[in-house]
């Protein structure tokens, strides 16, 4: 009879890496004359690389808010918000002007486009800002990144010369600007028919596949429920994910 | 409780404080500006006062010194329509401040205690008795000569007289200063003795009368009183100049400030235009955000008249509050000009004055202008369909328009100019009335400093065509006969000398002046139309006369007229035979050959020469002067010096005082304008707050955001400054227009291409300069509350 030797091997042991994004215990305070309104209460919250995160709630809940922690568009009351191992509130608001140029693509409800320039002259824009490339190899990479969102051929139009949807592909088109590691959407879709939405939601589904980290807030629960993760914000607070 | 409408046309104004703040103030300006046309009134009112105080004359007749004893004038007195009686002495000579000699009037007055015309009051010190004078405050004012009580002057007399006598005081006197103020010479007051003792003959040299009834007619019937009693109880042998009748309710100065006055009127009207221009703006700027509220307000039952209601009214309590600060303010400013005036022209201190119908006036059309106004902007406001102003979805701007295709061009920019500038077409209305605002106070500033060009030209050209370099003359006393010229040509540094004789009359009933010239003047006239006479016409005594530019155009002759001319011995008929370009004596003369003149005035001297010096240089011509003056009064003259390179210099620094003062109220039209610019930066910076926030949350740094509004700024203030460049020529001719038919005197017209260069300057960095209050409001506003902003 013959003894099988069952050899182990050792257990490979997993890299840790630090998430892309962590709130810890984040709150946030609108003050206006004499009312206090809290609309985060201590949020944690953390996010890895690559990842496809929906944040859902009911109007108020503070998912906006969140968002906003985590470009910089606003600052915490109270907590650390840390983006790529950076801690926000460390920064001055011009830094954290600079540094979403360069690391945060933001997609915005109503795109807001700025009306007197051109779909590829919006997309070249935090280029500008970032003063990265000569003019000609800015405009190569706007121009890319349109034919990526399927603007390829309306590259000297104007917002007003665009459907909502051809908007919504050059706010994308600006936001992958830069090259950023995380894309935020604040309700991208919110003011699309259906079939754009979903075209829109395809959009960003291929980017998180090529790596990049998207966030969105949405108040679709069907488009939530397509990331790979959802975050349910009530109240100021995280109550599920 | 206010009704909720009520309260929506308030709160309006008041959700943005600084729009409405920029709005009132520059309303408040430009109904401020109204307050000026108070000025003359209240200047009026001060003057009156001064003229009761002074007793001022209403008719001077002048003479050579004439004994008149008190008898004499008291039995004047008793005249029918004479109410009172004054007499004075006159010595024009000179004085020495210090080391320098400079002109001066000796005013001799009876008796201080018992004044009845043209008073000579005393500010401080005493009253001067025969051996004391009274330095006149206006000598202080103009810097000539500050001397008080306890001081010492040094008169020169005729022939080797000299006498320092000391200052009793200081004086006033309508007359007297204005002369010191006008004629740049000292003036001080005595009595007749002390001017018998200085050389001169004893005697008055002027009647002063205050009569009941001052009509032509009564005056010339006192005149013919006065001079039948003078005839027959005195050695009166005529009067020396015309009778000078004061028209009732006029002082010395009253048309210089009255003209003046009226220019600065037309700032007024170019304030007003430019607040109304703003105020459009504003009122188009804030119903067009509120296109939401307005759908909102037509969706739950508001119908377009209550929509036009709610924002006249904003518009009414915009112009109410505006109206009242600015009325306020116009006061002020009116009060501040009269004073101005007042202390510098007529050394005295009107008190504060209020004239009501132009408060009034200058409320109503505070409150009337912002409505009036709004029409425009508060007519679309009230016409947006319920759909378009309920959309979430702002309407997108941009277009393929033609200037908007064109700013595209403009790729070689920086992107943030790029930026700034395309903006300028989203506001068309609103950039286009910004252009024409700055467009009006760079025309303004343009109109001014050709004006200031002008006037120092053509001033500078009157003195041009003189080549001699000192004019002599006298006024009283002996007039200069052979030996005065022996003793001229036998001065060291004189190279020629030539007489001519000048002397008052009444053309049309309005005075002028005609002046005696040899055939071939030291005086070079430049001749517009006709021909200059003959030396035949000259040797003959032809009766011919040129005219001077100014008055053949406000009296209607032309070549080939014949005028008459009232001088002091009668009527004198001529033919007027050209017309010449001078303007001097303001262009209100008359020139006709030395030997005529003499023969109508029934007289074989003359009172005054040209004198053209050895050399050009100042020195030489001062130490030349002395002498000549030191020479003919050891012999009895009693002379007046002219000095040309002075008083060129002191014309044109006159000229430029006036001009300066009409500068400083074109800034008025300038500050509305820069207000203009701010109200329209800030309400691009309000309206864009959003984009702003985008734009930071896009990688935008605070340079960034700092350069698309400067752009949009520069590019606004530019446009400005080119639709300035043919407002400014416009104004500028109209300004001279203005100054012929008020002040009768034609400037030529210079527009200098430097100036553009310098109002170009002159915009930009008043721009940018400016630009900076909403600016730094722009880059503050943090991502989240731009992007939340509403």
């Amino acid at each position: 009879m013959m003894t099988a030797t069952i050899t182990r091997e050792a257990p490979v042991e997993l890299e840790t890496r630090a998430p892309l994004i962590e709130l810890d215990g984040v709150q946030k305070v609108y003050r206006t004359g004499k009312l206090e309104y809290p609309a985060l209460r201590g949020v944690e919250l953390a996010i890895d690389e690559a990842e496809m995160v929906a944040i859902v709630g009911p109007s108020g809940s503070g998912k906006t808010t969140i968002m906003n922690m985590l470009t910089g568009i606003d600052r915490p009351t109270a907590g650390d918000v840390f983006v790529d191992g950076r801690r926000l509130n460390d920064l001055s608001e011009e830094e954290l002007a600079i540094w979403r140029g360069q690391n945060v693509g933001i997609v915005f409800q109503f795109f807001q486009l700025l009306p007197t320039l051109t779909a590829l002259e919006n997309a070249i824009l935090p280029l500008d800002f970032a003063r990265k490339g000569s003019k000609h190899e800015r405009a190569q990479i706007a121009r890319h990144n349109l034919e990526l969102v399927g603007l390829g051929d309306k590259l000297d139009h104007l917002p007003a010369e665009l459907s909502g949807g051809e908007q919504q592909r050059v706010a994308i088109a600006r936001a992958l600007a830069s090259d950023p590691k995380l894309i935020i959407g604040d309700e991208p879709t919110g003011n699309l028919d259906t079939q754009t939405a979903a075209d829109m939601f395809e959009l960003l589904r291929r980017l998180n596949e090529e790596g990049k980290t998207v966030l969105y807030v949405t108040h679709d629960l069907d488009l939530a429920a397509r990331a790979s993760r959802v975050v349910t914000i009530r109240d100021g607070l995280v109550v599920g994910q | 409780m206010t009704s909720a409408l009520f309260k929506k046309s308030v709160t309006d104004l008041t959700r943005r404080k600084a729009r409405a703040l920029f709005a009132v103030l520059t309303l408040a300006i430009a109904v401020a500006s109204v307050g000026i046309f108070a000025a003359p009134s209240l200047m009026n009112q001060a003057m009156q006062k001064e003229v009761q105080a002074n007793q001022l004359p209403d008719l001077t007749l002048s003479t050579k010194p004439l004994v008149v004893t008190s008898s004499d004038l008291t039995a004047l007195e008793g005249l029918p329509n004479v109410t009172a009686v004054g007499a004075h002495s006159y010595f024009q000579t000179r004085a020495w401040i210090g080391e320098r000699r400079v002109k001066a009037l000796v005013v001799g007055v009876p008796d201080y205690a018992n004044q009845q015309v043209n008073v000579v009051s005393v500010v401080s010190g005493a009253a001067p008795t025969s051996v004391s004078v009274l330095t006149d405050v206006q000598n202080g004012k103009q810097g000539r000569y500050s001397g008080t009580t306890g001081d010492s002057i040094r008169i020169v007399g005729i022939g080797d007289r000299t006498l320092t006598v000391p200052v009793s005081g200081v004086g006033r006197n309508l007359i007297g200063g204005q002369q010191a103020s006008d004629g740049d010479l000292v003036v001080l007051y005595s009595t007749p003795d002390l001017i018998t003792r200085l050389g001169v003959d004893p005697g008055y040299s002027t009647l002063e009368f205050r009569l009941r009834d001052t009509s032509k007619p009564a005056a010339a019937r006192t005149v013919d009183g006065v001079k039948s009693y003078l005839a027959a109880n005195t050695a009166f042998k005529g009067f020396s100049d015309l009778p000078a009748l004061r028209e009732p309710g006029s002082y010395p100065g009253k048309d210089i400030f009255e003209q003046l006055a009226s220019l600065m009127n037309v700032f007024t009207v170019l304030a007003l235009l430019s607040a109304l221009v703003l105020i459009s703006n504003t009122m188009s700027t804030l119903i067009g955000e509120q296109r939401r509220e307005i759908g909102m307000m037509k969706a739950i039952g508001g119908t377009k008249k209550q929509v036009r209601r709610i924002y006249l009214r904003t518009a009414l309590l915009l112009g109410g509050v505006g109206s009242i600060v600015g009325a306020g303010l116009g006061v002020l400013i009116a009060n501040a000009i009269v004073r101005y005036f007042g202390e510098s022209f007529f050394a005295i201190s009107p008190g504060f004055g209020v004239v009501v119908p132009v408060v009034v006036a200058s409320v109503l059309l505070g409150l009337a202008a912002p409505p009036l106004a709004s029409l425009p902007a508060i007519r679309r406001g009230a016409r947006i369909p319920v759909r378009e102003g309920l959309e979430e979805v702002p309407a997108l701007e941009g277009s393929q328009a033609f200037v908007d295709r064109a700013l595209r061009r403009l790729d070689f920019l920086p992107r943030t100019a790029q930026i700034g500038i395309r903006s300028i077409t989203r506001r068309a209305r609103r950039s286009l009335t910004t252009v024409v605002q700055i467009g009006l106070a760079v025309g303004t500033l343009l109109a001014v400093l050709a004006l200031v060009n002008s006037v120092t030209t053509t001033t500078n050209t009157v003195w041009n065509g003189a080549k001699f370099d000192v004019l002599l003359n006298t006024a009283v006393g002996k007039q200069f006969d052979t030996k005065a010229v022996q003793i001229m040509q036998t001065t060291p540094g004189v190279a020629k000398t030539q007489p001519m004789l000048t002397n008052a009359v009444k053309f049309q009933g309005d005075d002028a002046t005609v002046t005696g010239f040899m055939q071939q003047p030291l005086f070079e006239q430049e001749m517009v139309d006709g021909r200059w006479y003959t030396a035949a016409e000259a040797a003959s005594g032809a009766h011919v006369a040129v005219i001077a530019k100014n008055l053949a155009r406000t009296s209607g002759t032309g070549v080939g007229d014949t005028v008459t001319l009232q001088t002091a011995t009668g009527p004198a008929t001529f033919t007027v035979i050209g017309i010449t370009s001078s303007q001097w004596n303001n262009g209100v003369n008359f020139y006709v050959p030395l030997q005529t003149l003499k023969t109508v005035l029934d007289t074989d001297t003359v009172n005054g020469y040209f004198v053209a010096m050895t050399s050009a240089d100042h020195g030489v011509i001062d130490r030349t002067t002395t002498r000549l003056e030191d020479r003919l009064t050891e012999n009895g003259y009693a002379v007046g010096t002219t000095v040309k390179y002075s008083s060129q210099e002191q014309n044109v620094q006159a000229n430029r005082r006036i001009s300066s003062a009409i500068a400083i109220l074109g800034l008025l039209v300038v500050a509305i304008s820069m207000v203009g610019l701010i109200n329209a930066i800030t309400m691009s910076v309000l309206e864009r707050t959003r984009e702003i926030g985008v734009l930071r949350c896009i990688g935008a740094r605070a340079r960034d955001i700092r350069r698309v509004f400067t752009a949009e700024g520069i590019t606004v203030s530019l446009a400005g400054w080119l639709l300035g460049i043919p407002i400014g020529y416009a104004l500028a001719r109209m300004f001279i227009w203005l100054m012929l038919k008020i002040v009768k005197l034609e400037f030529a017209f210079t527009f200098p291409p430097v100036n553009l260069l310098i109002a170009l300057g002159g915009t930009l960095v008043l721009a940018l300069l400016i630009m900076r209050i909403p600016l730094r409001r722009a880059v503050r506003f943090k991502p989240g509350e731009a992007i939340r902003y509403a």
